[in-house]
Formats: structure tokens, sequence, C-alpha cells
């Protein structure tokens, strides 16, 4: 899926969030999107989601503005936060809920989960648990299991590594990976972690306080410049 | 800037004495209650609260003023107070049916204080104090006092009033005592008394007359200051919360190792919704939505007490002069739970309302699904209560099939449209009764529009030449099929107002 977003802007009272002059993201890019906290990740990922309205400019998939139609919802998959969870269903329930959503049958919708069975590792499945009743990690895998379930053409995830273990992280990564060259779907990943994001992503984008200060393709010497910016800032 | 730091570690200091440690609990009640989402409302809203507690107020005060020649009149051979202790034992049975529904354990946030150094004992003690300010141990002494400082105070004094008053503070206190630990004592209690309080049932309708006049000679005894009738409330008190201090201890160390979920799949109604295309996975959700979360579900296991309620007043005091009056009380039981549920439309979905937004859920099948399945609802309801109703008061039936028709038209439309401006984060999973999270100025106003419609459609009927009742039930009933015919449309505007209130509504539902 193509991503073209130009002027957006969203501003909150006198602050400006996000500002955005010109931004495209073809398809099949795996993007990474990194900065400190208030850069601006999230309220990228609600205007790209049409979950908030923009003071300005506009997103367009595959040519077509988000707020004006909603045809992309079906091939989108997204996981930002706990909101994205009905946390009153089980984790089975929530995953054919979302499959039934796009068309998908039962019997389609376990045999993509079993992809996901060392990603969740026994702990989601037959746990006779609410999602509520789960810890934060394994919510974090209910929502990332359910956005990639539906085969999205776009995926976003905001920090989807936060809150995972080490093998989990590694996981994810590696499903991440095989889902964006198998079949060429358009990600868009955030992270504090610098490590995750070069080591997956073909292109990577800072922000700072909404605006985007570097639009990178990673290599060692970029690497070095983004550490080299967040080690300036601790100083 | 020195000063101030040293002077806040000195309360933090001081707070955490062990003998402090109880206005540290109350502060932190206080901060989080100041705090609370409910709270931050506008002053409109805390105006017609207000507005609302003090008309009770005055009611009851009325009532008081009212009450005695009342009874003096239709009871010349019995005095004012020993009819009201005739009525204790219904009271107090009735209060406890009342605490069984909406009274809850008085659980302290107690998750963050639990890796603190602070005694179990001591926070048990806390929660288990706090739980006696409750409304419910008031409202009895509240409604109760105007009425017996008029009856009793001009003929034995105020000594034996204030006894009097005593002796009903207790009584609350025990219900409230038997309360708490059967909540606290997780099934065992709860058994037992649900047991205890069938009996009690049973047993007053059976020895009616026997349980009356015991109940006048309690009262008589609390009224003459007789130490028995106070010990024998005030020992299962002490009794009682001293159990339920056994029990709090015990399930603060629940909270740490949880127990097993009860889960026991997706049941009957998952598996019969699974069924239905189009609308069947938005009933899966709205069923699970309401037996799965603590509020809503509280709604549910009330509806069979709204379908008593309706065969109860129809059965019993329905008759040609009355029928009006039962007009606007029935419409709210006659729209069965949909009526209580939609009053907080969009709101019960706003923790994955994002979800909803990004996903392919098209807002018009989802509002049709909502309507549809409590429309459903309120003509199952109907179909339950309708041999009932025929075979004991015929006459009943036209008006109870208008009364759905039109609380399934005219007022779940009115509900589902005004409900795009429930903008409330709303937490279905925890226990709301007695506090106004979800309550916004647009619940009032819609809540009143409700009735306030009744009035000229019932005119309206009164002027069809069919006389007065027919008449007001062929209006009722016109009104509400027009608004059922055309409920495609109205629920496609309501759709289209959500879209345009969308971003709004999304912001307000992320708000903590």
């Amino acid at each position: 899926m193509q991503i073209n977003i130009s002027q957006l802007q969203k501003i909150y009272g006198q602050q400006t969030v996000l500002d955005i002059d010109q931004l495209q993201i073809s398809k099949g890019e795996l993007l990474g999107i990194v900065g400190n906290n208030g850069a601006g990740k999230t309220t990228l990922f609600r205007l790209v989601l049409d979950l908030i309205q923009a003071s300005g400019g506009e997103v367009q998939l595959n040519g077509q503005s988000v707020a004006g139609s909603e045809h992309w919802k079906t091939l989108t998959g997204s996981y930002l936060d706990e909101g994205f969870l009905i946390d009153f269903m089980t984790p089975e329930e929530y995953f054919y809920f979302v499959a039934s959503l796009i068309g998908m049958s039962k019997e389609a919708a376990d045999e993509k989960l079993r992809f996901f069975s060392r990603f969740m590792n026994d702990e989601i499945l037959e746990q006779k648990k609410f999602i509520r009743q789960f810890s934060t990690g394994n919510k974090q895998k209910v929502g990332i299991i359910a956005a990639m379930l539906v085969q999205p053409e776009l995926l976003i995830l905001d920090e989807p590594f936060n809150f995972l273990d080490p093998t989990s992280q590694i996981l994810i990564k590696r499903m991440l990976k095989e889902e964006n060259e198998a079949r060429g779907t358009t990600m868009l990943i955030s992270s504090h972690n610098l490590n995750h994001i070069t080591e997956i992503c073909s292109r990577i984008i800072l922000l700072e306080k909404g605006k985007i200060i570097k639009d990178l393709t990673p290599s060692n010497d970029d690497l070095q410049e983004i550490e080299k910016y967040f080690s300036v800032n601790a100083d | 800037m020195q000063k101030k730091s040293y002077t806040c570690s000195r309360v933090l200091k001081s707070n955490y004495r062990k003998d402090l440690m109880f206005f540290t609990f109350l502060q932190h009640a206080w901060l989080s209650l100041r705090r609370a989402h409910y709270f931050e409302r506008s002053i409109g809203i805390k105006l017609i609260i207000g507005f609302v507690g003090l008309s009770m107020l005055w009611y009851i005060h009325l009532l008081a003023r009212i009450l005695p020649g009342f009874l003096q009149e239709f009871y010349p051979d019995s005095s004012a107070h020993e009819l009201y202790f005739s009525v204790l034992f219904v009271l107090f049975l009735s209060d406890q049916l009342m605490r069984l529904l909406g009274q809850k354990l008085p659980r302290h946030k107690i998750a963050p204080y639990l890796h603190l150094p602070v005694p179990r004992k001591k926070l048990a003690s806390y929660t288990l104090l706090r739980g006696w300010l409750s409304p419910f141990n008031i409202y009895l002494v509240l409604v109760s006092y105007p009425f017996l400082r008029r009856v009793i105070v001009p003929d034995y004094g105020q000594t034996v009033f204030w006894l009097t008053i005593i002796g009903l503070l207790l009584i609350a206190g025990l219900s409230h005592s038997i309360v708490i630990w059967a909540k606290s004592s997780e099934k065992r209690g709860l058994v037992i008394w649900y047991a205890g309080l069938a009996l009690a049932a049973i047993a007053t309708w059976l020895f009616f007359s026997e349980a009356k006049e015991a109940s006048i000679n309690f009262g008589l005894a609390l009224m003459s200051g007789h130490w028995a009738a106070y010990a024998a409330l005030a020992t299962p008190i002490a009794g009682l919360n001293y159990l339920a201090l056994q029990n709090l201890q015990k399930s603060y160390s629940l909270v740490i190792t949880p127990s097993a979920s009860k889960f026991q799949g997706s049941g009957f109604m998952g598996r019969l919704f699974a069924r239905i295309p189009v609308y069947g996975p938005y009933w899966d959700l709205e069923w699970k939505l309401l037996t799965r979360n603590k509020r809503p579900r509280a709604n549910v296991y009330q509806w069979p007490f709204a379908i008593f309620v309706v065969l109860a007043m129809i059965t019993s005091a329905f008759n040609e002069s009355t029928i009006i009056s039962f007009y606007p009380i029935l419409l709210m039981f006659m729209g069965s739970f949909g009526f209580y549920h939609l009053q907080y439309t969009f709101s019960w979905e706003s923790r994955f309302f994002d979800f909803i937004a990004v996903s392919s859920i098209d807002m018009k099948t989802f509002i049709l699904a909502k309507y549809y399945f409590y429309t459903g609802a309120a003509l199952l309801q109907l179909i339950l209560i309708l041999p009932v109703v025929w075979y004991f008061q015929p006459a009943a039936v036209p008006m109870l099939f208008s009364l759905m028709l039109y609380a399934t038209g005219p007022v779940f439309a009115l509900l589902i449209y005004l409900g795009v401006s429930n903008s409330t984060r709303l937490d279905p999973n925890k226990k709301a009764i007695f506090n106004f999270e979800g309550t916004s100025g647009i619940l009032f106003v819609s809540i009143l529009l409700i009735f306030v419609s009744l009035v000229p459609v019932a005119v309206a009927g009164m002027l069809l030449p069919w006389g007065k009742k027919t008449g007001i039930y062929v209006s009722t009933a016109i009104t509400g099929l027009a608004f059922i015919s055309t409920h495609k449309w109205w629920l496609s505007a309501t759709a289209r107002k959500f879209a345009s209130k969308k971003y709004q509504n999304l912001n307000k539902y992320r708000e903590q």
C-alpha cells in the first residue's frame, strides 16, 4: 500500500504537535519511526488511521484520503495501545471477531494463528481468561497478532517491542520481516529501541517536536548519526 | 523552596506514623474521590444533581407532615409510631434486598499499599470502617427522622425519640454487617445469606400477623430503651464485623495470587449468534459486553425483577381508574433493559472505540444491530409476560403492547440519537451504583424528554373518537409504529451524526 502524506498538521491550542510537509511511503516499505517522548510518533499513527482530525493537510492511502473513505480499513491492521483490545473477550474470541469482520472463516483464522504459535508461547490461547486478565506483555501480543491476522496491506504498530521478553522481541522482528518479504506488506513501526528499528527497517525517519528531521536508510553511519542525536539530547 | 520541601517531608513522615495511618487513608480516599473523572463534571450537572437531592429531601419532609394525619384517618385505633414499627421487619427485608443488588464490598484500592510497610490488618480495618459511610446506612434514618420526630416528640419527649433513632441506626448497622460479612465471605457466605433471606421472606409470608406483632414489640422495646433490644442488635453487629475483618484480610492475599478464572467458554448464546449473518458478530459483541462486565451484568440480573414488577403492578393494582398513572412507569419497564442500557449508548464501547474506528465495522450496521438487539429483548419480555397478563388482566394487554411499541420506537430513537453526545469514557467492568460515571447533562435531558413526550401523545389520543383509554393506546401504538417502520432512516441519521462527531468523541473516550 502506498502512503502519501502532505502538509499534515496537528495543532492542540497553540502547540503544533505534528507538522509534516511531505512524506511518501512506497508499497512494501518497512518504515521505522524514532523520536523522543512527545516527538509525535503516536499522533502520526492516529492521523494515518483517521483516529484524530488533522488540523491541516491529509493522509492518502492508495490515493484515497483516509478521512474521506473507509475502504482502507479492510486493508489495514494496527495496534497502538490497549484501546484496540476488547478486553472482555478471550483472545480466541477477539481473533475470530476480527477475522469475521473481513469475512475470514474460523478455520482460516485458526490456520493463520498457527503462524504465531511460537510467539504466543502457549500463554495466549486456551487460557480460559479474558484479555483484561492477561499481563501487559501478553495483551501486547494479542494486539499485535490481531493486527497481523487479517494479512493487511498496511501494518501499523506503535512500540511493538514494549513489555515483551527478549525471545518474543526476536520473534516479532522475524515475523515482521517474513511478512514484509513474503507479502510486500507496508509497515510503520515505532520504537525507542534503535537496535530493533535498524535491524528490521528499510527506512528510518527521526521525529523531533512533530517534524521529520532525518530520513535515512539504515547503515552504520546512519545508526551512529541517530545514536549521536539521542546522546546529545541526553547530555 | 527549602522550607516547603521540609514541610512536605515532615507531613509525609507524620502520615506514615502508625497511629495516623487511618487519616492518611482517608486523605487518599478523599483525593481519589475529588480527582475522579465523574467529579470533574460541569457546574450544570452538579446543580441538577443538587436540585434532585434537595427535591427528595423536600418530599420526605412533606411526607412527614402529611403521613401522621393520613394514618390517623385510616387507622384510628393505632398510634402512628406503632404502625411504623409494624412494618419495621418488612423494611429490614427490603433493605437487605436493596443491599443485595446495590451495596458494594468496601474495597479500598489496596494494591498500591500492599508492597508498602502497611499492616494488612490496618488496611482491612480501614476498609471495613469506611464501608460504614454508605448511603445505605443513612437513608432509613434520613427518611424516618422527620416522621418519627413528628409522632414521638410531642407525646414521649426528646429522649425517647433519640433512643428510637439509635435503634434505627443499629438496625441499619445490622443490615450492613450481614451484607458486608456475606459479600466478603465469597461463595459460602453468599449462599447462607441468600438462603436466610429466602427463609425469612417465606416465614414472614406464612406468619405475617405474628411477625407484625413481634416487629411492634421490638420497636417499642427500642423506644423504651430496653437494653436487651439494643444488645440483640449490637452483638451480631460486632460478631459479623469481626468475621468480615478476617475475610477482608484473606481477600488481600488473593490480590497477590489471583484465583483461577471462572470462564467457561463462549456458551450457547455465542454459538447461536455466530450462525446469524450480518448482525450475528455484533450481537455476540453486545451479549458479551452485557454478560461479562459488572455494570451491565447487574442490569441483566435485574431484568427478572423488572418482569416481576410489571406483573405485580398489573395483577394487583391495575384498574380502570389508575390506568393513566401506570403509563410513564410502565414505559420504563416495557423498554426492558434496553431502556437503561441505551442511556449510555456508545459510552459502553468507549474503552475500545479506537478498534471500532479502525476496523471494517460499518457504523450504520453497528447501530442497527444494537437497535435490533434491544428491540428483540423488549419483544421477548412482552412475549414472556403476555400469557400471565392475559389471564389475570386482559384489559391491560393493549396498554402493554402499545407501550412496548412506544419504548422501542421513539424512546429508543431518542436514546440512540442523543447517545451520540455520550462522549464519556466508561469502564463497564466497574460497578457504578451511586456514582455519576457516564452521567451527562444530555442524559438528564433525554430521560426528561422521554417522559414528557408521552403527554402530547396521550392528549392526541384523547381526541380520537374511540374513547379516552383506547384513544391513548392507539395514539401511543401509532407513534411507536411510525418510528419502528422508519428505523433505518433515523438510525442512518444517527450514524451520520456520529461520523460528524467522531474525532471529538474518540478523543474523549481516550481520556482517563
